[in-house]
């Protein structure tokens, strides 16, 4: 639970950091594809945090009754 | 065992009159509004208690009643000077009078009310258990917890029945945009005295799955507002105000915080409130990703269209150059085609001269080389001509020679000098042994031939020479 809530942190945080790179000018643009490639990716995990169900917390969740 | 004993009705009229004599005027009191409700006819209808201050234990109850013409006037006057509903859950100063009726017993009825009293108490109450929880220094922990981003997995506490609850799943489970949340109720007595403890047991026992929870909602709907006493409860507040995750109330209720809101991390009115705040975490969040979205979309197209703009900027230098690079590579190509050219017909006189002196030479020479074999060949056949003449000569004067010994060798001229030719069957004999006796032969001669037959042979022995002459 805990390396997931950072996993969302560190999503989010790769991403901005990404933003930031390429609004300084660090960012070659031979990089760009790969980036464009690699904030989807987190996007879409950055969604599917809002949107999906973690299994492994319902498990727990249905372990309490017992 | 026979005692006569009064009737129920003589005892309450005992009691009313004692009670009538005792307090024949308004007695003013302090009491706890626990139940308040009216009836169609305007009239009020309350249950008034008094609590232990120590272990907020009832220990008296009464009820009271202001007729509607007293409460009409009453009600509004309360809440404007109070600013707050007149409803149960409240401290006040009434005046009363102490009624009592044969059927429905003992209650007071409301004559005056000063809220001055209900402010003050209400206020010194609150800002005594404050005082105490700012004085240990919780009254402000848990809003200083950091509210996590994402609030997907609660743990609510709540009385199962309630329709609070029910709300509450309902908003979450219904968000418009499908966001996904982990929930789980932990019952707990939402009213009463008995709150105070329940509710403290289940925060116990979220706080055994710390690591699950990122936040905890207190939520109740409806019920007596009295009952909403436990949630000013130092111990609850003190339990909440150090519990190690954000807790949400959504108590559900509409006079001033209770400390519950006070010390909780975030306070909202309902329990639907309470889900909508988490829907708006997430809607934030939602909102957050798009714009972070859109921001990298925007950066990465600055960045293709300043590339692609600095290669429009390179084009336009590099095609002049180019242009300028190809012009003069042309002039140089054209000149060197003018100097090729001239080389070339150059060469070409010098080389058409060259052969001229080269078949004039060749003309020379062969010309001369005729001359040569034409005067070695003239003295060959002039050669040629004296020796094939003293050839000739020669062979003529042998051919001579030839023909006089041809002459000499003729057979007539040979028959005419005696000799003779035997023939048998025709043919030359040129030995005895081609002759047998009783033989004819032909004997020829230089002027003619006889027949004979062989009567004898006798050879001759062997001798070269008389054999030649035989044939001769």
């Amino acid at each position: 639970m805990a390396k997931k809530k950072t996993s969302y942190r560190d999503a989010i945080t790769e991403i901005e950091e990404t933003i930031a790179s390429i609004e300084n000018d660090e960012l070659d643009v031979d990089e760009l594809s790969e980036k464009v490639k690699r904030v989807s990716e987190l996007l879409v995990i950055c969604k599917e945090k809002l949107h999906n169900t973690e299994k492994e917390v319902e498990k727990i969740l249905n372990e309490m009754d017992e | 065992m026979s005692q006569k004993g009064i009737s129920l009705f003589q005892l309450n009229q005992q009691i009313k009159n004692v009670l009538s004599e005792t307090f024949t005027s308004g007695v003013w009191i302090v009491a706890e509004i626990s139940e308040l409700r009216y009836n169609q006819n305007g009239h009020c209808y309350l249950e008034l208690v008094e609590k232990d201050e120590n272990s907020d234990q009832i220990i008296a109850k009464a009820k009271a009643t202001i007729w509607s013409y007293t409460f009409r006037m009453l009600k509004p006057y309360f809440e404007t000077t109070t600013g707050q509903p007149f409803s149960s859950g409240i401290k006040i100063l009434v005046n009363i009078s102490v009624e009592f009726q044969e059927i429905y017993g003992f209650s007071l009825n409301i004559k005056d009310i000063d809220p001055t009293y209900t402010l003050g108490d209400m206020a010194r109450r609150r800002k005594e258990i404050i005082a105490r929880l700012a004085e240990e220094g919780v009254l402000e922990m848990n809003k200083e917890l950091m509210f996590p981003e994402i609030p997907k997995c609660i743990a609510i506490i709540s009385s199962p029945t309630a329709a609070g609850c029910e709300d509450f799943t309902n908003q979450l489970e219904n968000n418009p945009f499908g966001y996904k949340f982990h929930y789980k109720l932990f019952p707990a007595i939402m009213q009463g005295n008995n709150a105070e403890e329940s509710i403290i047991a289940a925060l116990d026992k979220i706080n055994e799955y710390e690591d699950v929870f990122d936040v905890a909602v207190i939520i109740r709907g409806g019920g007596s507002q009295a009952d909403l006493n436990c949630f000013d409860s130092y111990w609850l507040a003190f339990n909440i105000a150090q519990f190690p995750m954000p807790v949400i109330s959504g108590i559900g209720h509409e006079r001033d915080e209770t400390i519950v809101d006070l010390v909780a991390h975030t306070k909202v009115k309902t329990p639907t409130a309470a889900a909508e705040f988490l829907i708006d975490c997430f809607d934030e969040c939602r909102e957050y990703q798009n714009n972070l979205r859109e921001q990298f979309l925007e950066e990465v197209n600055e960045v293709l269209l300043s590339s692609s703009e600095r290669l429009v900027f390179l084009t336009n230098k590099f095609s002049p150059m180019v242009g300028q690079i190809l012009e003069r590579k042309s002039s140089q190509l054209h000149l060197a085609k003018q100097r090729l050219k001239t080389a070339g017909k150059n060469l070409l006189a010098n080389q058409t001269h060259y052969q001229q002196k080269l078949n004039s030479q060749f003309q020379y020479c062969t010309e001369r080389r005729i001359e040569n074999q034409k005067s070695l060949l003239d003295q060959i056949t002039i050669n040629l001509r004296t020796k094939l003449t003293r050839r000739l000569e020669k062979q003529k004067h042998n051919i001579s020679m030839f023909g006089q010994s041809v002459k000499y060798l003729n057979p007539d001229n040979v028959l005419k000098k005696g000799y003779t030719l035997s023939l048998k069957e025709g043919k030359i004999i040129k030995n005895i042994d081609q002759l047998l006796p009783q033989d004819i032969i032909e004997t020829r001669f230089a002027n003619g031939s006889v027949e004979s037959q062989v009567q004898k042979i006798s050879k001759k022995k062997k001798s070269r020479n008389s054999k030649l002459n035989t044939n001769g």
